[in-house]
């Protein structure tokens, strides 16, 4: 006797969809994603508004003076001990990574539609542009050439500078999560803590001030606030690995 | 030589598109475009024609209000997509249950025009009959494995991940499907 798995297979080959269904489909999820898109927009605005610069400023500048007044501390205290502890300790995130991710939250919006077409010199130049303008924790660097070179179109097909740098912000903050839950894990609180305020500082990126991602990033500084490791260590598994 | 190649930063991904549509929504359409047409044909060799339209719809929706859910480790959005589709085929046993009665009937009733044309269409099959009257003694857990393999045509990994069952347990309740099915088919025939 046939199989009758592969029988029913062959029984149903022929249904098609009709087009009239497809476009019904098609422009019931349409309305559904430019409303969320439009929605995404506003929110946008208002999200830069409420965080202007100053604050951020201010409350990074406020965490800049106590851990700059801390590593001086800590550096007297080492003179004064004749350097004596040489423990290895971890390299500390530099205050230009932090100035970085402030600057960043007043980059304007990534533009909805892809843009910036551009050949492979200039999108080279575009990715080194973008690895030198993002903040990183100390000892990683993304390599984003990577990235385009696994894109590489057989034909002459298009790379969209706008996805780059939405790719690029995206990486780097997924960086810095997995830096927060390594320094937690190492016992490494200022470094945490540090990662802590790029990461609240990220909310403000343009590639993650909008739309679900905006949720997810707010929900993230919440989490290193807060201290709730495993969330944090969940969204570097499930959702960050994978952009790597 | 010719000019230098362009690069490509388009979504190559079900998890690409997924992600780049969490900031900019619009991309999910791309999503739609790759697979409407194979989780409408899943609904509509199951459900009636009119009931099924809403569900492949109904999936899209979901999954676009749901995408922030999405496990971007996925690279494929097929095991999700018709995850949503079963979950809202589900919910409408009773139209399942009609559109398999009205195969079961042609053999015995023809009723051209009255049902739908994929009825019809498959019906035009001596055998539709027959395997739709199997179909309906199966259980619904195991007509929704049936259907995600001989239907959706999803491999062995994806129908696991949809079920949310290891492999194996695909594999084992397959194959009792397969027996139950045979069994329920030569019974139509004595």
């Amino acid at each position: 006797m046939t199989d009758p798995i592969e029988r029913l297979r062959e029984l149903g080959a022929d249904v098609t969809t009709p087009p009239e269904t497809y476009r019904a489909a098609h422009e019931r999820l349409l309305q559904a994603t430019s409303e969320e898109a439009a929605r995404a927009q506003g929110i946008g605005r208002r999200r830069r508004a409420a965080r202007r610069p100053r604050r951020r400023s201010s409350r990074l500048l406020g965490a800049l003076v106590p851990a700059a007044a801390v590593a001086i501390a800590a550096a007297f205290i080492v003179l004064l001990a004749g350097g004596g502890d040489r423990r290895p300790t971890a390299e500390p995130v530099p205050a230009a990574a932090l100035r970085m991710a402030d600057k960043l939250t007043r980059a304007p919006d990534l533009p909805r539609r892809p843009t910036g077409r551009l050949d492979q010199d200039s999108a080279q130049a575009l990715v080194r542009r973008l690895e030198a303008s993002l903040p990183y924790p100390p000892g990683r660097r993304d390599d984003l050439s990577s990235v385009l070179d696994q894109r590489r179109a057989p034909q002459s097909r298009t790379f969209y500078a706008s996805e780059a740098e939405s790719t690029a912000q995206y990486r780097a903050w997924c960086s810095w999560l997995s830096y927060w839950s390594d320094r937690r894990a190492a016992s490494d609180p200022d470094n945490a803590q540090r990662a802590e305020q790029v990461i609240a500082a990220a909310t403000g990126w343009p590639a993650l001030r909008t739309g679900s991602l905006a949720r997810t990033s707010e929900r993230m500084a919440h989490a290193t606030a807060t201290g709730q490791a495993a969330e944090v260590r969940q969204q570097v598994q499930t959702n960050c690995l994978s952009a790597f | 030589m010719g000019p230098a190649p362009l690069i490509v930063l388009e979504p190559h991904t079900d998890a690409d598109i997924v992600r780049r549509s969490l900031t900019d929504p619009e991309r999910f359409a791309d999503l739609f475009a790759r697979h409407y047409r194979a989780v409408h044909r899943y609904c509509a060799r199951r459900l009636e024609a009119s009931v099924a339209d809403e569900v492949a719809a109904e999936v899209f929706l979901r999954a676009f209000a749901r995408r922030d859910e999405y496990d971007l480790g996925y690279a494929s959005a097929r095991p999700w997509l018709f995850a949503i589709s079963l979950d809202l085929i589900s919910r409408h046993r009773r139209s399942e249950r009609r559109r398999l009665a009205a195969y079961a009937r042609l053999d015995r009733h023809p009723q051209p025009g009255v049902d739908e044309e994929a009825v019809a269409r498959a019906g035009a099959s001596a055998d539709m009959p027959a395997y739709a009257r199997a179909l309906a003694k199966l259980r619904p857990a195991d007509r929704d494995l049936v259907g995600l393999i001989a239907l959706a045509e999803l491999s062995y990994e994806e129908a696991a991940e949809v079920l949310g069952v290891p492999v194996g347990t695909v594999r084992s309740r397959l194959s009792r499907a397969r027996q139950q099915l045979r069994h329920h088919l030569e019974q139509e025939r004595r």
